[in-house]
């Protein structure tokens, strides 16, 4: 492949729509070009770029969208209201059985372990944005699969940020969602073990614990190697109800 | 009507529909319109759409057919959109970057705004549903009822118009090229 060739192909190469044979010239081209090379640098810079120019939407048009949703859904005689509700509660058994714990307020955890720095990391700045390819790359490499971003709209939970963060001596991924009334609750996760606490253990679910701090609530588990943490301050029947949603979906 | 599964579904692609309304439309009033009545067409419709196919593609197939019968008669599209301090600019990840994403935040993001708003009307839709929303080129092509070479075609010259506008040092393309 020349290099007007390949130059003529930047866009399909970057975007890895080649066809086969054509990405396999095109990657044996830029291995030996440097010219080409850095034009395929520059191109992925300006993705970059241009990926990071998005915007969420106004939290006032949000709650706006969503109550015509609501409307929209109920129709006439408001007939199918009880339904969400029964669909809502398909997990209910083994929610019910978790609510028989409660969580125990602990002492301030001691600064620098892994429970302190996870509340700190919630208490902190609030996260913002979502992370690149080379942060996802890197969290991805250490954390497997669990660096990937749970969606957790079904329990009203949309993504406002995504970061990596260094906690007590770990790499972790860190997402912040928010529900419509602005709660903010925080999906902390890196390699390690459990970090060792006075709490609640959930009867309904296996190694779980609970932990609370004031206003804020936080759940924690571990599964292989990784220690999970939800943390935030919305009611604790719900952070149960994600927690069996992200052990679910995640191998926990 | 079932709103359990559309929200579960379709909800989280909210903000992609207000993001690329801002650019289809130019303007924030009309983006907000455009994407609540992109959500209750979804939701109506919610029966037709195939689970485990692409959603956010279904929902900005909706919307751009919206926009090209309802919205785009009759306006004139403002260039510039985002100055208002109330919507945030996404901010860059808090991991140490390397320097490749240091020499990219050195960029003005604002003015990247600018130049995307300044794209002729299909780059720019090109560009919002793959480079900022992640549609492959066959589902954009979808989208935009064109050809999967058309939209690569537009997305090269759009990108290649950028580099040109946004790193002049490093604009060595000529401009018979674009």
């Amino acid at each position: 492949m020349t290099c007007e060739q390949f130059q003529d192909r930047l866009t399909a190469f970057s975007l890895g729509e080649l066809e086969p044979h054509e990405a396999v010239a095109a990657r044996e081209h830029v291995a030996r070009c440097s010219d080409c090379a850095s034009r395929a640098l520059l191109d992925r810079q300006l993705t970059s770029l241009v990926r990071s120019t998005a915007v969420p939407t106004p939290d006032t048009v949000r709650i706006r969208i969503m109550s015509a949703l609501r409307a929209e859904a109920r129709g006439p005689g408001q007939r199918n209201r009880r339904r969400h509700w029964l669909s809502l509660g398909a997990a209910a058994g083994l929610a019910a059985a978790m609510l028989a714990a409660t969580m125990l307020l602990v002492p301030a955890p001691v600064p620098a372990s892994p429970l302190a720095a996870a509340w700190n990391a919630y208490r902190s700045q609030p996260l913002m944005g979502h992370w690149d390819g080379s942060t996802q790359a890197r969290l991805t490499a250490v954390l497997g699969p669990s660096a990937e971003t749970p969606n957790l709209g079904s329990f009203g939970f949309r993504v406002v940020g995504n970061g990596g963060r260094m906690l007590a001596g770990h790499l972790a991924a860190a997402t912040e969602y928010r529900d419509m009334a602005g709660h903010r609750v925080t999906f902390i996760r890196w390699k390690g073990d459990l970090p060792k606490m006075a709490s609640a253990r959930c009867p309904g679910a296996k190694g779980v614990d609970a932990a609370r701090w004031g206003s804020t609530g936080s759940i924690w588990w571990s599964s292989h190697g990784i220690v999970y943490c939800l943390i935030g301050e919305v009611q604790q029947q719900l952070l149960y109800r994600v927690t069996e949603h992200l052990q679910g979906g995640e191998g926990g | 009507m079932e709103l359990a599964g559309f929200e579960a579904t379709a909800v989280p692609h909210m903000d992609t529909l207000y993001d690329a309304a801002l650019r289809l439309t130019g303007e924030r009033a009309a983006a907000q319109d455009l994407t609540q009545e992109t959500m209750l067409r979804a939701l109506r419709s919610f029966s037709t759409f195939q689970p485990g196919t692409n959603c956010k593609a279904w929902l900005l197939r909706i919307q751009y057919n919206l926009f090209c019968t309802q919205y785009r008669k009759d306006r004139r599209l403002p260039l510039v959109w985002l100055d208002s301090p109330d919507e945030p600019s996404v901010e860059p990840p808090s991991y140490e970057p390397g320097p490749e994403e240091q020499a990219v935040r050195e960029m003005d993001r604002e003015s990247v705004r600018r130049a995307i708003a300044l794209l002729p009307e299909e780059f720019r839709i090109a560009v919002t549903l793959v480079d900022i929303h992640g549609l492959s080129c066959a589902e954009a092509a979808e989208v935009m009822g064109v050809p999967r070479g058309t939209i690569l075609s537009r997305l090269h010259r759009a990108r290649r118009r950028l580099e040109l506008l946004l790193t002049p040092e490093l604009g060595r393309v000529r401009a018979d090229d674009l």
